[in-house]
């Protein structure tokens, strides 16, 4: 499945429940970004893009633009 | 390793005990604050918790489910030729607590004992070993004792793991049943992966000492533990099982020749609702098919399938039946089973 901006923007405000999301955004910027959101961002990656990230690579994430750039290496 | 196979065997029957002392998840707010518990709550479905006081240990409630399981089946304590206990919460470091059970229950001498020390994959490798022995002509009763007190693993001032882990145990015995079919076993580990459930302290690698009893804070979101808590990246264990287990599940119905469909339960480790709910979602299962007990008894460990069964199976099992069996977690460890049943006998569950 091709893994776009708006697929990603879509599933980030669904897991972590957040109204606006953009790719600028800093993860750490969201109330939500615990280990209780991390939980429901790895059930919908793998649910819509059958791709996982581990906790290491999310530690590494600062953007949501980082996640997406992520998401089409391991796509690629 | 290669599947263990097995026809002529079965679990004939099943009791289980809970401490009396309930925790309610919602109103533990001892430590965080109402919105926080009620978030961590929403999320891992544990409602209510059974926690054992100091002095009761997984062998006491292991105890009273033995003797609640031999008085309602009228089982001779003189048939058990095996005792098998599971647990990771031991009585002692030594000598192991299924040899202090086999005294306590007034088994005969000639009684093999021994422990197994595998969390929530345990239950599943514990039967596949009472199969093994129940197999063989001298062997008339294998009994399992699975106990956990896992509520006293964790720090309640760590909200990753403080509210979900409960204490219970239950008693099985297993035994040859010349009429019934094939039951199947899928064992498997993982140890390049101990570090994602883990107790760093108390141990002979690292040594109880002052430094391993002091709480500190662990992580950025100020969760405080010991060295000699658990802990545990739920991240990486969810990973772990998105990866390993459904692929696991596919190959054992291979090699049954059989679809998820046919069979009658599906019983998988209560590790919490959300891992739970997606994993049944991504393997399309029917939730009619599928017990739970998350809510009311917590993540009980290796405890978590059978108490399962006898908490919520109780009279659905009368005749034949195909139970779907499956453990993951620390280790990381993870077996599958399809173990045929045929009027599985189960008791109340005795709380104590």
């Amino acid at each position: 499945m091709d893994i776009t901006v708006e697929k990603l923007v879509a599933i980030i405000k669904e897991a972590l429940e957040l109204e606006h999301v953009e790719l600028n955004d800093f993860l750490d910027s969201y109330d939500t970004w615990d280990s209780l959101g991390r939980l429901s961002l790895i059930a919908l990656i793998d649910e819509h893009f059958d791709i996982q990230i581990s906790d290491k690579e999310f530690d590494q994430f600062e953007t949501v633009n980082d996640v997406f750039n992520s998401l089409n290496k391991k796509n690629a | 390793m290669p599947e263990l196979v097995f026809e002529g065997i079965t679990i004939s029957a099943m009791a289980g005990a809970v401490p009396k002392n309930k925790i309610v998840n919602r109103k533990f707010t001892k430590y965080f604050d109402e919105q926080s518990v009620s978030d961590i709550v929403d999320k891992t479905g544990v409602e209510e918790r059974r926690i054992s006081n100091v002095s009761l240990t997984s062998s006491d409630l292991c105890f009273a489910a033995a003797e609640k399981l031999f008085s309602d089946n009228n089982i001779k304590k003189s048939e058990i030729d095996v005792l098998i206990f599971i647990s990771q919460t031991p009585d002692y470091r030594m000598p192991a607590t299924s040899i202090i059970l086999q005294g306590r229950l007034g088994l005969s001498k000639s009684t093999a004992a021994f422990d197994v020390s595998l969390g929530c994959s345990g239950f599943v490798y514990a039967l596949s070993i009472a199969f093994s022995y129940a197999q063989q002509p001298g062997i008339r009763k294998v009994l399992i004792l699975d106990g956990e007190t896992r509520s006293k693993v964790y720090h309640p001032k760590d909200r990753k793991t403080g509210f979900i882990f409960g204490d219970a145990a239950i008693a099985a015995i297993i035994e040859k049943d010349l009429n019934i079919g094939k039951s199947i076993f899928s064992l498997n580990s993982d140890g390049t992966l101990s570090d994602l459930i883990k107790i760093d302290a108390g141990g002979y690698r690292n040594p109880s000492s002052i430094d391993s009893l002091k709480e500190k804070v662990v992580d950025e979101y100020g969760n405080i533990r010991t060295d000699e808590h658990g802990h545990m990246n739920g991240g990486d264990v969810f990973n772990f099982v998105l990866r390993e287990v459904p692929k696991n599940i596919k190959h054992i119905l291979n090699l049954y020749e059989t679809t998820l469909e046919s069979l009658d339960y599906y019983v998988f480790h209560q590790a919490n609702k959300f891992m739970n709910d997606y994993l049944a979602k991504k393997l399309k299962l029917d939730k009619n098919k599928v017990p739970s007990t998350i809510s009311k008894y917590g993540n009980t460990s290796s405890v978590s399938i059978p108490i399962t069964i006898v908490d919520q199976l109780k009279d659905k099992l009368k005749g034949e039946k195909n139970l779907f069996l499956c453990g993951f977690g620390v280790g990381m460890s993870w077996a599958t089973a399809i173990v045929k049943t045929n009027n599985l006998r189960i008791s109340e569950i005795v709380e104590i």
